[in-house]
């Protein structure tokens, strides 16, 4: 009975169409402005104690918690595998390698570790996160936290201590209000409002912080240690055409910005840096912290290509501002760091003084395995007091900020990376598998003939 | 309608030895559940694909298995548009839907294409080895391979996978009747012509399975146990409670795992010293003598080594077996064509059976040659 077919056809043809307006219909309706973009705050605390905590910009009026992992820079390692979004394995040093090993692999039985996800609520405490880091949507103004550590699947798992949004991500002013960033962890909630009116506050110094061991419960001192800065260029001196090396370490300051002379661009706390100048030049590196900043610079003396071997007259420049020309073995280039508290050794007086060598306690500790043999000795993880280092992923600071150019360079980077290529061995393997898989076929065509 | 345990027209030919295709189920199922690589699982494929087409004119119960067979095919793809548009990862973005829409909304990326068929292309290679291993041992060669420990328990198992094939005939059956009649399928409504006969059908079956087990002694419970016979239900109960208690306290106790391993062992050998000893109780007889062949020699050893191969290399270098596509890793799956060989190596089964009308000579032998072993 054709007819009976017939007739049911236009039904099935409306029902689709009304179903495909709907969608559209949602599309359109929640279709977001691309227009707005935002910022939103990551605290990271890592298995042996160490933070790494940033303010990471977005060119979206939404993201998603996994993208602004993926924006800061840290290594992961995500499980997707089960579709709907990925399951984080590691941060840089902590957790599973995930394809060899299960992305839950310290997570079995009783003792069990994973990467813990909060979310800062408005009364600043966390909150463990209901759902997984694809599916939760990050606004603007938002602080995601992520700990490694035990866990019992709940609230009173290991939680990464309390950042306030304004710590993380200081409006880039010229006068920035002085916010105390906690130094301990268990941070009691009236530490979190901004401390507005301490207008008495004063920048000591660090090396003249008295380095008394402040047990892990007290209460955090409002003192703003200055950042531990390590600057510096290799070689100093260069035949126009070759390149130098530039190099930063920077430790307990919100926000570092790099300038070669072209502008200013807001860059991570620890870089390295290849730069080929054509003419002596210099490059100036603005360290902020709350309330206050330093600039340090270090010069490039470009000699002419014709000149002979001859060492230069003038050494490199220094200003008397700040410039720490390192040794360049106790540059470590790890992503996180943690900042120790000084030693009494150290009795240098004010502004930024030049890090003392490796062998005395305050240098950046190594983390992850990728620490270099040149790296200071490692220090013992019972230190009674670690200061959090903050890391800023910023806009650069300028004047034409309503423009559309401005508002282009303050995305931070997507982390993208080309796919990767095929190598020569594996396209061999691959006419391999070719030639099987046409024995394979001419075998399978030799059976259906024979049945026959 | 009648029961019948066996599959009809599958009565008395055999192509292999069924201990040559355990080994060879044992050598295929391996490298399908270690891998996710798909072109190794492609070529399982065909391997297993080969084996499957050289067996389906002998079985008929291979044309029922055919349907789990499409099964597959409709899953492989579903799976790889369904995990392309919901999981948004990876480098090659082939195309971007509106971030708005949900679930699917977001970059479309080759690496979730790649992710669904090597996960679509592993259900599609198990079923098939599956499909093959059915169509070559029915479940009456099945339960005769049981240990005698398990004597009840393999005939009620092999009753319960009887049923699926079963079904899938008498459905046929129905169907051929019905169209002899007259009748045309064509939509939902069409189909309880077909339905009605097929349940009463199996409640009949049913019935009638019920009558013959009680007739042959099954089910009955004797006035009073025998000592021994209650020990040892006393003992496979402790022992399985053993064997629970230590594979609970060896994930969630991790410190003292020797003590939960021993525990385990312990449980485990005096299972099998229970299964044993029960086990010798067991008289049976064989009706019919199972050949084994010179192409069973072969097959069995070429199998015995690709399973040898692939667990000494997930034991050995396990990331050779791994694939992921997803970052940081690299989306184009490596290939070893040494290993690749060996899985090619598992279509034998199905290159090396002899030809039809060899097959009716060996029956007609084999039909003349009863005897009891």
């Amino acid at each position: 009975m054709p007819t009976l077919g017939y007739g049911r056809k236009p039904t099935y043809r409306a029902w689709l169409a009304v179903v495909l307006g709907l969608f559209l219909l949602l599309g359109l309706a929640v279709h977001p402005g691309y227009a707005a973009g935002g910022r939103a705050g990551l605290v990271v605390q890592f298995g042996n104690g160490s933070l790494w905590a940033g303010c990471v910009a977005f060119d979206r009026e939404t993201l998603s918690s996994e993208e602004l992992l993926q924006r800061s820079g840290l290594n992961l390692v995500l499980d997707y595998s089960y579709g709907l979004g990925g399951a984080v394995c590691k941060i840089e040093g902590d957790g599973c390698d995930f394809p060899l090993q299960d992305c839950f692999c310290q997570c079995q039985g009783l003792d069990c570790r994973y990467w813990a996800y909060y979310h800062l609520l408005p009364d600043g405490t966390w909150e463990y996160s209901q759902v997984g880091a694809s599916s939760y949507a990050v606004h603007d103004g938002d602080v995601e936290g992520w700990a490694w550590g035990p866990g019992d699947y709940g609230v009173s798992g290991m939680q990464p201590p309390i950042y306030t949004f304004e710590q993380l991500c200081p409006l880039p002013t010229d006068t920035p209000t002085p916010t105390p960033i906690p130094s301990t962890p268990t941070a009691t909630p009236t530490n979190r409002s901004r401390p507005t009116a301490t207008p008495s506050l004063t920048f000591t110094p660090w090396p003249t912080v008295t380095p008394t061991p402040i047990p892990p419960t007290a209460t955090p001192t409002p003192a703003v240690e200055p950042p531990q800065v390590a600057f510096s260029v290799e070689p100093q001196t260069i035949v126009r055409g070759e390149c130098v090396t530039l190099r930063w370490d920077v430790a307990g300051a919100l926000a570092v910005y790099w300038d070669d002379g072209a502008g200013e661009q807001g860059v991570i706390g620890q870089e390295e840096r290849q730069v080929c100048p054509m003419a002596s030049q210099s490059y100036t590196l603005r360290v902020v912290q709350a309330g206050r900043e330093e600039r340090h610079r270090v010069s490039v003396t470009v000699l002419e290509p014709t000149a002979p071997q001859a060492p230069p007259a003038s050494t490199p420049e220094v200003t008397p501002m700040a410039t720490t020309a390192l040794p360049t073995s106790t540059l470590v280039p790890i992503q996180t760091a943690e900042v120790f508290p000084p030693t009494p050794t150290s009795e240098e007086p004010l502004e930024p003084a030049p890090l003392p060598s490796p062998t005395p306690g305050p240098a950046v500790g190594p983390l992850s395995t990728a620490t270099p043999t040149a790296a200071p000795p490692a220090l013992p993880s019972t230190t009674p007091q670690k200061e959090a280092m903050a890391l800023a992923v910023l806009p650069p600071r300028s004047n034409n900020a309503g423009s559309g150019k401005a508002a282009q360079a303050m995305i931070a980077p997507v982390v993208t990376q080309a796919a990767p290529r095929l190598r020569p061995a594996q396209l061999l393997g691959y006419a391999t598998f070719t030639f099987l898989a046409a024995a394979l076929c001419g075998a399978g065509a030799t059976v259906l003939w024979r049945r026959r | 309608m009648s029961f019948e345990f066996r599959v009809p027209g599958f009565e008395f030919m055999q192509t292999y030895h069924p201990i040559t295709w355990l080994i060879w189920l044992l050598a295929a199922t391996l490298p399908a559940l270690l891998t996710r690589n798909p072109l190794y699982l492609t070529l399982l494929l065909l391997a297993s694909g080969v084996t499957y087409m050289a067996l389906e004119r002998r079985s008929p119960a291979a044309r029922s298995w055919s349907a789990f067979v499409k099964l597959g095919v409709v899953l492989l793809l579903f799976a790889v548009p369904s995990n392309a548009l919901t999981a948004h990862q990876g480098r090659l973005v082939l195309f971007r839907l509106p971030e708005s829409w949900p679930i699917i909304g977001g970059p479309i990326t080759g690496e979730a294409m790649l992710y669904g068929l090597s996960s679509g292309l592993s259900l599609l290679t198990l079923l098939l080895i599956f499909a093959t291993f059915n169509s070559a041992v029915d479940q009456a060669r099945l339960l005769r391979m049981t240990p005698p420990y398990l004597y009840q328990a393999g005939v009620i198992a092999a009753i319960a996978v009887a049923f699926v094939p079963q079904m899938m005939i008498a459905a046929q059956e129905i169907r051929e009747a019905q169209r002899i009649r007259g009748h045309r399928f064509r939509g939902l409504r069409d189909l309880l012509p077909l339905f009605m006969p097929l349940l009463t059908t199996g409640l009949e079956r049913a019935i009638a399975l019920a009558e013959s087990m009680e007739a042959r002694g099954f089910g009955d419970i004797p006035a009073a146990p025998s000592r021994r016979q209650t020990l040892y239900r006393a003992g496979t109960l402790v022992s399985l409670l053993a064997l629970a208690c230590g594979a609970f306290g060896s994930s969630y106790f991790p410190a003292r795992r020797t003590l939960s391993v021993g525990l385990m062992t312990a449980a485990g050998m005096g299972l099998l010293l229970i299964f044993w000893m029960q086990g010798r109780g067991v008289r049976r007889t064989r009706y019919m003598r199972w050949y084994w062949r010179r192409q069973d020699t072969v097959v069995s050893l070429i199998c015995g080594g690709v399973a040898f191969v692939l667990l000494a290399m997930w034991l050995a270098r396990r990331e050779t077996l791994l694939y992921y596509p997803y970052p940081p890793f690299s989306p184009w799956p490596d290939f070893q064509p040494l290993l690749g060989l060996a899985l090619a190596l598992l279509a034998l089964p199905g290159l090396l059976l002899p030809g039809t009308e060899k097959a009716a000579e060996q029956k007609a032998k084999e039909q003349s040659d009863y005897s009891i072993p």
